[in-house]
């Protein structure tokens, strides 16, 4: 019996022992991935300067993304590389590029741009994408955007936001005199628009799902209002003549209904209206202040703040139901909540204790986590993939003296923070969905 | 006089052994108290060592006393009914004698064979641990593999659905530690664009320069030839669910 157990023993010693060797790798490097961009080759010597504002504005664009650390020029083997042969990738690999992007340039008559490049994998010595496009000679910025944008979901999974638009508050002039604004420009700054003139005060910009509409709330004529702008034809029209306040609002999804918040007798609630017919449908009615709603991606949730528990926090609510439940447990108040384009995350404002917090949630309320903190922090809005968040902030110079307000960029992480450059000060800012 | 010297003598010596018996005896019964200590010492310390040891001791005795033993038993000739009946009384007690003897050699006989089976597998046990022991890889020498990893490894982190981005990567290596072989191994969905990253980040991990050639212990060839890499974001991820 005995010798039965040792062998037994024996066996499932050796057995362990012939057991495959297992390593768990549970960290990493969280460094930019090194990408090498050649510039795309031509024979044209018209669009060499194209070629070349091309590479700068892709090299930019994924480089201020925190995820890529894009080679200089110098380091580059070759500058340019014929598009039909497979790179020498042990050459490459010196440059610690892991991933490589070449192409060309083709002018193709009435003005007509085709690039066609190929992104490799250096290390793998695979090509991941090879694609060709075709464009106005003109429009060489937004086919930038276009290619950064394909990088990036190629490598990292996600869809790209570079070829997207911000709208934001413009701010000038003396503190008594402050002139809002209404202003727009691509994601990385370029494109500057101002979309009214200053004369009345504008607020809370939203973009409709198509990029196309923007409602926000102005006091034009007086009365707090939203309304409605449409960007191609200028036009811009009030939405619902109400007899109280509207403010906060924001499109739906599919961009047929926009919900916002409509102030009676002190009380605020929240209301979605169908764009075709005006038609208004109360969503909730409690004594405390309803206000900042905002949809999920797939529309059959909201999530907004509610003081209705004595204190403010952020609730979420089944349209179908009409069920509400409280998400928000920790201390201090929340505020402008904002579902991602993903799907997955909350982000809020909140604030403790004498400072502001930009933070994210799950869905559920769980894991929350703050991404940044200031003086003054507010109006955080998704970039189109739900990986980027932009607000604006103010910070404290001295007791008395505070910064004026910039818009603000942050990875979803709280990493690669960086300030979006404007032509004056900036607040409210609302990113688009991607371009169609 | 003389006699009362002698007999003061003798008194004075019977004094002496009386008293040299007395202490004598004194300190055996100190001896004895002090020796239990330690001894019962030891056999503390070396019970919680030895443990199994003297279980088997125990059952080497209970072996040896139970008369069903399959190689005691046909040992005995002189069992046999008609012996009993032929031997007279002289006989039988050298028959009794002859009895004892070989029931004393039979036992003896199981004891050493009990004995060497026993050492015979502690010897076999213990080659096989030596050998075990000195073939696994240690927990320092995987923690180094650990590393050398995590440093070439670029993990998606802020991704969504991060739980379900776990990548396995089957290694082959040659005797120097370089990689000769990468497969992925888990069947993950390679239509779900960030699984595809995931897995993508894990293969150039192992084919960085840098992790090219794996810090494997030499020596341990066997242990190390095929080895699996769990690329596993979530405890980096500060987005748990």
């Amino acid at each position: 019996m005995t010798h039965i157990f040792a062998s037994f023993f024996v066996f499932m010693f050796f057995n362990n022992v012939n057991a495959e060797l297992v390593i768990d790798i549970t960290e990493g490097n969280i460094d930019p991935i090194p990408l090498a961009i050649t510039e795309f080759s031509t024979k044209d010597s018209d669009i060499k300067k194209i070629s070349q504002d091309i590479n700068n504005v892709i090299n930019n664009n994924l480089e201020r993304s925190g995820l890529f650390k894009m080679l200089p020029k110098s380091v580059l083997i070759e500058n340019s590389l014929d598009f039909n042969k497979k790179p020498i990738f042990s050459n490459w690999r010196i440059t610690e590029a892991q991933g490589l992007v070449h192409g060309r340039i083709l002018m193709l008559p009435n003005n007509q741009l085709r690039l066609e490049f190929r992104l490799w994998d250096v290390l793998t010595e695979k090509q991941l994408i090879a694609q060709q496009l075709t464009t106005k000679k003109t429009n060489w910025r937004r086919i930038s955007h276009v290619i950064s944008d394909i990088i990036y979901q190629r490598i990292t999974g996600e869809s790209g936001y570079f070829d997207s638009r911000i709208v934001y508050i413009s701010e000038s002039g003396e503190k008594k005199n402050r002139k809002k604004r209404l202003a727009i420009m691509d994601q990385d700054g370029a494109n500057h628009k101002f979309l009214t003139d200053g004369s009345y005060l504008t607020l809370t910009p939203r973009f409709s799902p198509a990029a196309q509409k923007i409602a926000y709330l102005s006091y034009h004529k007086g009365a707090p209002r939203v309304y409605l702008l449409d960007l191609n034809t200028g036009f811009q029209k009030v939405l619902g003549d109400f007899p109280g306040m509207t403010f906060s609002p924001r499109f739906s999804p599919n961009g047929k209904k926009i919900i916002m918040s409509l102030a009676k007798n002190g009380n605020s609630d929240i209301y979605e209206m169908i764009l075709k017919s005006g038609k208004l449908q109360r969503l909730t009615s409690n004594r405390g202040i309803d206000t900042a709603p905002s949809y999920s991606p797939d529309g059959k949730f909201i999530v907004f703040e509610s003081d209705r528990s004595g204190s403010q926090q952020l609730y979420s609510m089944n349209l179908k139901t009409k069920k509400k439940k409280r998400i928000s447990f920790g201390n201090g108040r929340y505020a402008t909540p904002v579902w991602s384009p993903r799907g997955d995350i909350i982000a809020f404002t909140k604030y403790l204790q004498g400072e502001f917090y930009i933070g994210v949630m799950f869905t559920n309320g769980k894991g929350e986590r703050v991404v940044y903190k200031s003086y003054l922090v507010e109006g955080p809005t998704w970039s189109p993939n739900g990986r980027v968040l932009a607000f604006y902030s103010q910070f404290k110079k001295s007791k008395n003296n505070i910064s004026s307000p910039k818009i603000k960029v942050i990875d979803l992480t709280g990493n690669n923070l960086r300030e979006l450059i404007t032509p004056s000060d900036a607040s409210d800012p609302a990113w688009s969905a991607l371009l169609p | 006089m003389f006699f009362g010297f002698i007999k003061s003598i003798f008194f004075h010596i019977s004094v002496i052994f009386s008293l040299f018996f007395f202490v004598n005896f004194i300190n055996l019964n100190k001896n004895q108290i002090y020796t239990e200590i330690p001894i019962e010492i030891v056999e503390v310390s070396e019970e919680t060592i030895v443990k199994k040891t003297s279980k088997k001791r125990i059952e080497e005795k209970k072996q040896t006393f139970v008369p069903p033993q399959p190689k005691s038993k046909p040992k005995p000739p002189e069992f046999s009914e008609k012996k009993i009946v032929k031997s007279k009384v002289k006989k039988k007690e050298k028959i009794k004698e002859d009895r004892l003897a070989s029931i004393l050699k039979s036992i003896e006989n199981i004891s050493k064979n009990n004995k060497k089976i026993d050492l015979e597998d502690r010897k076999e046990t213990k080659n096989i641990v030596s050998k075990i022991s000195s073939d696994k890889v240690t927990i320092t020498e995987k923690d180094l593999i650990r590393r050398q990893f995590a440093s070439c490894w670029n993990p998606p982190s802020g991704s969504k659905n991060i739980d379900k981005l776990q990548v396995l990567i089957k290694l082959t290596l040659d005797q120097e530690g370089n990689v000769l072989d990468s497969k992925l191994i888990g069947g993950g969905n390679m239509n779900d664009p960030f699984y595809r990253s995931a897995a993508e980040r894990a293969m150039r991990a192992v084919r960085h320069p840098s992790c090219k050639k794996v810090k494997v212990p030499s020596k341990k060839y066997d242990s190390w030839k095929n080895m699996t890499l769990n690329f596993d974001p979530i405890i980096m991820q500060g987005l748990k669910k």
